[in-house]
C-alpha cells in the first residue's frame, strides 16, 4: 500500500490525535472547568497542535496537487490557500478562550476535531467526505454555541441552532442521494455532467450550504444564535466556518459547477442582493453587538457573493480575497468586543461603547479601524476588497447589483459609524467597565488592525496569490 | 529639475508626524501640549517647503504633467500609483500645505484638551487632500478623496460646537452616499475603457453618449454635495458651524475645492458630451446657488453660518465658470476657487479670533470692535471686500473673468449672476458693520487686539489676496490651455 498518499492528510491526522487525547485527557482529569483556570493547559496545548498543524500544512504546500484516496481528498490552490486561514482562525479562537469565562477543557478538543474537520472540508473531492466533514462541523458548533450550560440563552441558541442545522442537513442529505441515483456516484466528478435529476440533488444541497453560510433568506437563524452563544463561540463561528464553508462552495463553483454557471448564476445574484440588504437594514435597529455583527456578517457574505455571481476567474480570486479579509476583519471586531466587561461579565449593548475612546484610546482606535473597514472606508483593507468585488461583477456585466451593493454599502456605515460615534463623542458610563484587558485579545485587535490599515501598500500580492489559487480549480479536473 | 519622488514625499510626511506623535507620552500638560504643537508645526512646515519648491520648480511652459510617479499597484482592478501635478492642481496642492500649518497654530492656544488627536488628525487629513489633488488614476484619486471624510468626521465630532455629532454623521454619511455613486462610475470606466489611468483616459476617452451621462451623473453626484452645489449644501452650514475653527478654515479653503476640480479635472475632460448635455442644468443650479447663498447669508445671525453661505454663493461662480465651456470661464473658475479658499481661509479664522474674545458667533454680539481691535478691522476689512470681488482683491479677477464667459453663454444668466455680486456685497457689508462698526460696548474682560502670531496669519492672508487680486497671473499663468 502506497503510505505517501497519507502524507497529505498529516496536519489532519495531528488534530484528529491531538483532539481525541485532550478529550480523553480531560475526562481523566474530571473538572475542567476554567474558573479554576483548569482549562488553560488544555487550550494551550490546542494552540501548540494548531501550530504544529499550521507547519504541517505548509509542508503540503511541497506535496504535488493530486488527487487522494481514490479520488476523496484533493489540495488544489483554494483549499491551500484555505486551509491557512482557518488554523490561524482556530488559533485565535484559542486564544479567546483561554481569555473567557466559559470554556473546558474539553471545548479545546473538541476544536482541534471542528478544525481537522474544516480541512477535511477545504480538501474533499467527493460529496460525501464533504457532507462528513459539514456535519462534525455542525455538531461541535453546537455544542461549543451552548458551552454555557447554565445560561438559558445558550442552551437556547444551540438548541435553535442544533435543530434548524439538522433540517439544512436533512436537506443536503436527501440533495446528495438524488445526485447520487441519477449521477451515478458521489466524486466531484459526476458533477461536472449535466443532469436533471442532479441540478435538483445539486439545489437542495446547496440550498442546505446556504442555510450554514447564513445567505438571505436563509440567515434568520445567525441573529438569535450569534446573540446567544458565548461571545468568543459568535467570533469563530461567524468567522471560520464561514469562511471555510463558502471556500468550499467556491471550490464547487468554480471546478465542477463551473459549466453549470447559467443555472446557478441568476439565483446567486439575487441570494447576494438579499443578503446585503437584509445586512444593512436589519442591523439598522440593532443594540446587541452580536445581532449587529451577526447582520453585518450576512452583509459581507452577500458582497462575497456579488464577486462569485461574476462567474469568472476575477470574480473567484475576488471573493477569495474578500471572505479572507472578511475573517480578520470579524475576529479582531470580536476580539475588541470581547474586552469589554463589567465586574468579570462580559457585556453585549452597544450603548456599553459610549466614551471608549476615553478609557482606552488604543482599544478604540483598532475598533474604529476595524469598523471603518468593514464599512469599506478607504485607504482599509476593506474598501480594497469591495472594490475588487465590484470589479469583477461589472466585468461580468453586473451593473445593477453594484450599484446596489453600493448603495447598500452606504446604509451600512450608518451603524458601523454609529459604534465609532459612541466611542468617541458620547461620555463613558457611569459605572466603568473593567480596567482589566487580556493582552492576548489586545495583540489580536493590534495586529488585526494593523493589516487592514498596511494592506493598501501592496494589495495586489493577495490578488495575484487568490488568482492563481482559482485557476487550479480548473486545473484540477483537467480544464 | 527634480528627480526624486517629491509628491510622494510631501503626501507621506505627514503621516512621519503621526508616528511622532504616538510616541509622545498621553498627558495634556503644558509641556507635551508645546511639543504637540512644535511637532504638528514643524511637519506641516516641512512639507510646505517641500510644495514651495514645488511650486518653484513648475514649469509653466510644459504640456500634461509634471512630476509624476507612476508604479503599479492594484493591477486587478488596474489601478497605479500614480501621481502628477499640472497647472490647476498644482494650486491646489500648495494651498493645502499653505493652511495646514494655520491649523497647527491652534494647538495649546484655542484647542487646549485632546491635541494629540487633534495633531493626528489634521495630519491625516493633510495626507489625503494632498494625495486627492496630486493623483492621476482613477482609483488611487478615490481613495485619497474618500480617505479624508474620517479624520474630518473626527475633527467635526470631537472638538467641534453644541451640535457637532450631528453635524459630523451629516458630512460624513452626505458625502460617503454621493461618493459610492462615483466609486461604481469609475468601475465601469476601468471596465469599459481598461485603464483608470486619467492622462490616458482624458487623451482617448470615448464614451458612447448614453453610457458618457449616466456616468456623468454618478461624477455629479459626488462632486456637486462636495462642491457644494444648491440643493445638495444643506450639510454645509452645520458642518461650518460646528466644526472648531481650524476645522472650518480646511473645510471651506479645501475640501470644497475638491469638488470644483473634480468637475475641472474629471468630469469635463472625460465625459465631454455629457457634459456640454448637462450644462443648462449645472448652469441653473449655480444661479440659484449664488442667489440663494446670498439671501441666506443675508439672513443669518451666526457669523459663521453667514460665511458658509456665502460659501455656497462663492462656488456657484465656480461652477458656472467651469461649464461656460470657456478659456476665460475655467481660468476665472480656477482664480475664484484660489481667491476662494484665501478668502474664506482668513474670514474663518477671523471668526475663531473673535470668538476666542468674544465667546459668542452671534451678530448681535459683536459692535463697535473697531475701536478695540483696529489691526483685526483693518485687516478683516481687506477680506470683506476679496469676498465682496472688490479689484483689486483676487476675490474680483474669478468673478470678473467668470462672468465675461459667461457673457457669451447668455445674458440673462449673467445679469442673475451679477446681482449676485451686488448681494455678496449687501451680506459682507452687513456682517462688517454690524461686528466692527457702531456703538462701543462694555464687554467683561475686554477685548484685545490680535496677537503677533494672529496678526501675522492674517496679514501674511491679506497679503496673498491683495497680491492675487494685482499680479493674478502668478495663478493664471500656470494654467494649461482648455481645449
Amino acid at each position: 500500500m502506497d503510505f505517501t498518499q497519507f502524507a497529505v492528510i498529516i496536519p489532519q491526522l495531528i488534530l484528529v490525535a491531538a483532539g481525541l487525547g485532550l478529550l480523553v485527557a480531560a475526562g481523566w482529569v474530571g473538572d475542567t472547568d476554567s474558573a479554576e483556570g483548569r482549562s488553560s493547559p488544555f487550550f494551550i496545548i490546542a494552540l501548540l497542535t494548531l501550530l504544529v498543524a499550521e507547519a504541517a500544512w505548509f509542508k503540503l504546500a511541497a506535496a504535488t496537487p493530486g488527487d487522494l484516496f481514490a479520488e476523496f481528498l484533493v489540495v488544489d490552490g483554494v483549499g491551500l490557500l484555505g486551509g491557512y486561514a482557518v488554523i490561524l482562525g482556530s488559533s485565535i479562537f484559542c486564544i479567546f478562550c483561554l481569555a473567557s469565562p466559559n470554556y473546558k477543557g474539553e471545548h479545546a478538543a473538541l476544536l482541534l476535531l471542528l478544525t481537522a474537520a474544516l480541512l477535511t472540508l477545504l480538501t474533499s473531492r467527493h460529496l460525501m467526505v464533504a457532507y462528513l466533514a459539514l456535519e462534525l462541523t455542525a455538531i461541535i458548533l453546537y455544542l461549543l454555541v451552548a458551552a454555557i450550560r447554565d445560561e438559558r440563552a445558550a442552551l437556547e441558541a444551540g438548541l435553535k441552532y442544533f435543530i434548524l442545522g439538522a433540517v439544512a442537513s436533512a436537506l443536503m442529505l436527501y440533495g446528495l442521494s438524488l445526485i447520487y441515483g441519477f449521477g451515478g456516484g458521489l466524486e466531484f466528478a459526476v458533477l461536472a455532467e449535466k443532469n436533471g435529476g442532479v441540478a435538483v440533488g445539486l439545489a437542495f444541497f446547496i440550498l442546505g450550504l446556504a442555510f450554514k453560510l447564513a445567505v438571505a433568506p436563509f440567515h434568520m437563524w445567525a441573529p438569535d444564535v450569534y446573540q446567544g452563544a458565548p461571545t468568543a463561540t459568535t467570533a469563530f463561528l461567524s468567522s471560520v466556518p464561514k469562511f471555510a464553508t463558502f471556500l468550499f462552495l467556491l471550490r464547487l463553483l468554480g471546478g465542477e459547477l463551473y459549466g453549470w454557471r447559467d443555472l446557478w448564476q441568476m439565483p446567486l445574484v439575487a441570494a447576494a442582493g438579499l443578503s446585503m440588504v437584509v445586512g444593512a437594514f436589519a442591523a439598522l435597529g440593532q443594540t446587541n453587538i452580536k445581532r449587529l455583527l451577526a447582520y453585518s456578517s450576512v452583509a459581507h457574505v452577500g458582497f462575497a457573493l456579488v464577486a462569485v455571481a461574476a462567474a469568472d476567474t476575477r470574480g473567484f480570486a475576488a471573493a477569495l480575497v474578500y471572505m479572507g479579509v472578511y475573517l480578520f476583519m470579524n475576529l479582531g471586531t470580536f476580539a475588541v468586543v470581547l474586552c469589554l466587561r463589567r465586574q468579570q461579565k462580559g457585556i453585549e449593548e452597544i450603548g456599553e461603547f459610549a466614551g471608549f475612546a476615553k478609557t482606552n484610546p488604543i482599544l478604540a482606535a483598532n475598533m474604529a479601524i476595524l469598523l471603518l473597514s468593514m464599512a469599506g472606508i478607504p485607504p482599509l483593507a476593506g474598501f480594497f476588497i469591495k472594490v475588487t468585488a465590484f470589479t469583477a461583477a461589472i466585468e461580468a456585466d453586473l451593473v445593477p447589483l453594484v450599484i446596489l451593493a453600493a448603495v447598500m454599502t452606504a446604509v451600512a456605515a450608518f451603524y458601523y459609524l454609529r459604534i465609532i460615534n459612541l466611542m468617541y463623542f458620547k461620555p463613558p458610563p457611569t459605572v466603568p467597565l473593567d480596567g482589566y484587558i487580556p493582552k492576548s485579545l489586545a495583540l489580536v485587535a493590534v495586529v488585526t488592525s494593523a493589516a487592514m490599515l498596511l494592506f493598501f501598500a501592496s494589495p495586489q500580492f493577495s490578488y495575484e496569490q487568490a488568482t492563481a489559487a482559482v485557476a487550479t480549480l480548473n486545473q484540477s479536473i483537467g480544464k | 529639475m527634480v528627480n526624486f519622488a517629491i509628491l510622494s514625499t510631501a503626501i507621506f510626511l505627514p503621516l512621519s508626524g503621526v508616528a511622532a506623535v504616538l510616541l509622545m507620552p498621553r498627558d495634556e500638560e503644558a509641556d507635551t501640549v508645546a511639543n504637540l504643537r512644535r511637532i504638528g508645526l514643524w511637519v506641516s512646515g516641512a512639507v510646505l517647503c517641500l510644495a514651495v519648491f514645488v511650486l518653484i520648480s513648475f514649469s509653466p511652459s510644459a504640456d500634461g504633467f509634471q512630476f509624476v510617479e507612476r508604479t503599479s499597484w492594484l493591477g486587478f482592478a488596474g489601478a497605479e500609483y500614480h501621481l502628477g501635478l499640472d497647472g490647476i492642481s498644482i494650486w491646489f496642492f500648495f494651498l493645502t500645505a499653505l493652511l495646514m500649518p494655520v491649523a497647527m497654530v491652534f494647538v495649546g492656544g484655542h484647542i487646549e484638551h485632546k491635541c494629540r488627536e487633534y495633531v493626528i488628525a489634521f495630519l491625516l487629513l493633510e495626507t489625503f487632500l494632498l494625495g486627492a489633488f496630486a493623483a492621476l488614476d482613477l482609483i488611487l484619486f478615490y481613495v485619497f478623496f474618500e480617505g479624508a471624510l474620517f479624520p474630518m468626521f473626527l475633527i467635526i465630532g470631537i472638538w467641534g460646537g453644541v451640535e457637532r455629532v450631528r453635524a459630523a454623521y451629516t458630512f460624513f454619511l452626505y458625502t460617503l452616499v454621493g461618493s459610492i455613486l462615483m466609486l461604481v462610475a469609475i468601475l465601469v470606466i476601468a471596465d469599459k475603457a481598461a485603464t483608470t489611468s486619467v492622462p490616458t483616459l482624458m487623451a482617448n476617452a470615448e464614451f458612447a453618449i448614453g453610457l458618457q451621462k449616466w456616468l456623468w451623473l454618478a461624477f455629479f453626484a459626488s462632486f456637486a454635495v462636495k462642491t457644494p452645489m444648491w440643493p445638495f449644501h444643506t450639510w454645509l452650514p452645520l458642518a461650518h458651524v460646528e466644526a472648531p475653527t481650524a476645522g472650518s478654515v480646511l473645510l471651506a479653503a479645501i475640501l470644497l475645492k475638491m469638488g470644483g476640480y473634480g468637475f475641472l479635472r474629471f468630469s469635463l475632460p472625460l465625459f465631454p458630451e455629457a457634459s456640454a448635455y448637462f450644462a443648462p442644468l449645472v448652469i441653473t443650479l449655480s444661479v440659484v446657488g449664488i442667489i440663494y447663498g446670498s439671501m441666506m447669508a443675508f439672513a443669518q445671525q451666526d457669523m459663521k453660518k453667514l460665511i458658509a453661505y456665502s460659501s455656497v454663493a462663492h462656488m456657484g461662480f465656480v461652477t458656472l465658470g467651469i461649464f461656460s465651456f470657456r478659456q476665460q470661464g475655467v481660468e476665472g473658475a480656477v482664480m475664484q476657487m484660489v481667491s476662494h479658499a484665501l478668502v474664506s481661509a482668513a474670514l474663518f479664522f477671523t471668526v475663531g479670533v473673535l470668538y476666542h474674545r468674544l465667546s459668542s458667533r452671534l451678530l448681535k454680539d459683536g459692535g463697535g470692535l473697531a475701536a478695540k481691535m483696529p489691526k483685526c478691522a483693518v485687516l478683516t476689512m481687506i477680506f470683506t471686500m476679496a469676498a465682496v470681488g472688490l479689484p483689486g482683491t483676487s476675490g474680483f479677477i474669478g468673478e470678473f473673468l467668470v462672468l465675461t464667459a459667461l457673457w457669451s453663454v447668455g445674458i440673462t444668466v449673467t445679469v442673475i449672476a451679477t446681482i449676485g455680486v451686488i448681494l455678496s456685497a449687501v451680506y459682507m457689508l452687513t456682517f462688517y458693520k454690524r461686528v466692527f462698526y457702531g456703538a462701543e460696548r462694555e464687554r467683561e474682560g475686554g477685548v484685545t487686539d490680535l496677537t503677533a502670531v494672529e496678526f501675522l496669519l492674517m496679514a501674511l492672508f491679506a497679503t496673498a489676496i491683495l497680491g492675487l487680486g494685482i499680479f493674478p497671473n502668478v495663478v493664471l499663468s500656470l494654467l494649461p490651455n482648455f481645449g
